[in-house]
């Protein structure tokens, strides 16, 4: 009576097998570069910014002119483990919920971030989709109406 | 001439006398006894029908019985000497033997795969090339989706707005801008 009622069992399993892909992209790599943020006299923008160059000439970053690298992590993050890049000021936390990669666009990854003030309150706690690559800039208007900011890319 | 006796009759209407006694009572025959001798044939003539007529009846069913009997028979007489069944006899008959599980499982299974097919993400992961390392160009094909904010939440005090910085083209996505600014620091 076991191996009939094995079999079917079997038989499902090795075709659920068979049909589902061998792994899901379950991790993804990301670069995290804290950014403080100024008015000054000469605008100035620092070639690890490079990628971002154009977007922080347009609003609502080009409230600043002045921006410098605080620090730079790279990390890897993965599904439903957070990780919290170290920063200067302040800290944030990332975790990768989901990975959705369809045929014909770019991989989207749905990312949990929540962000720390320089005072250690929390800021911000978001859920964002967004595709694998692009930046995602987040931060905090200072009472000197500094920025600080955190500038996060991450790709498979 | 004596008359004849009616076990006489009866014998000779039966064919049961033999020539020589037949012809002596024929002989002593009067008109009486004929007209008995007649209706004795007439009387035997219908037994025997009736008989013929039942044992034909009986003919058909006991044809039938043998039938019956000899299907019961003959498996038994066909079975030959018993040999010992291979591998694959013995697999053969299992499948014979439960032809309908092996049948449930594989509809199941199909149907599942079918589903397992049908969900599975789309695309393949392990085709894609990263972007910024070497080459690192994008296909042109690889359609871009504007950067989406599900939920911001923020502490009393201060309040949060989401920007999206459009891009150029393919090579330059748009950007999440998710800036939090104190209420106080709004006012000034």
């Amino acid at each position: 009576m076991k191996t009939k009622r094995a079999l079917p069992a079997l038989a499902i399993a090795a075709f659920a097998f068979i049909a589902w892909p061998a792994h899901a992209q379950s991790t993804a790599q990301c670069t995290a570069i804290e950014l403080g943020a100024t008015h000054a006299s000469s605008p100035s923008i620092p070639s690890e910014l490079k990628a971002l160059d154009k977007k922080l000439k347009k609003a609502p970053l080009s409230s600043w002119n002045s921006f410098k690298v605080m620090s730079s992590s790279d990390f890897t993050i993965e599904v439903n483990k957070p990780s919290s890049p170290k920063l200067a000021a302040g800290a944030t936390t990332i975790i990768l919920r989901d990975v959705n990669a369809r045929e014909g666009k770019r991989p989207r990854l749905s990312l949990s971030i929540t962000m720390d003030g320089q005072s250690g309150k929390r800021i911000f706690d978001s859920k964002v989709n967004t595709d694998s690559g692009d930046f995602i800039v987040y931060g905090e208007t200072l009472a000197n109406d500094d920025g600080h900011f955190v500038a996060l890319s991450c790709k498979l | 001439m004596t008359k004849p006796r009616d076990i006489d009759l009866m014998q000779l209407a039966d064919g049961e006398l033999d020539a020589a006694s037949a012809a002596r009572v024929e002989s002593s025959l009067d008109d009486r006894a004929r007209e008995k001798l007649g209706a004795l044939r007439d009387l035997g003539t219908v037994v025997r029908g009736h008989l013929e007529l039942r044992a034909d009846e009986a003919d058909a069913r006991l044809a039938r019985m043998w039938g019956e009997i000899d299907k019961q028979i003959s498996p038994a007489a066909k079975v030959p000497a018993k040999k010992k069944a291979g591998a694959w006899e013995r697999f053969t008959s299992w499948i014979d033997s439960h032809r309908g599980h092996v049948m449930t499982g594989l509809v199941s299974a199909g149907a599942v795969a079918a589903i397992m097919w049908w969900v599975r993400p789309g695309g393949s992961t392990t085709v894609y090339v990263p972007e910024g390392g070497g080459s690192g160009t994008q296909p042109a094909s690889l359609k871009r989706q504007a950067p989406q904010v599900e939920s911001l939440d923020t502490p009393e005090g201060s309040s949060g707005n989401v920007f999206t910085i459009e891009g150029d083209g393919d090579d330059d996505g748009s950007t999440t801008v998710i800036l939090v600014t104190p209420d106080d620091v709004e006012g000034t």
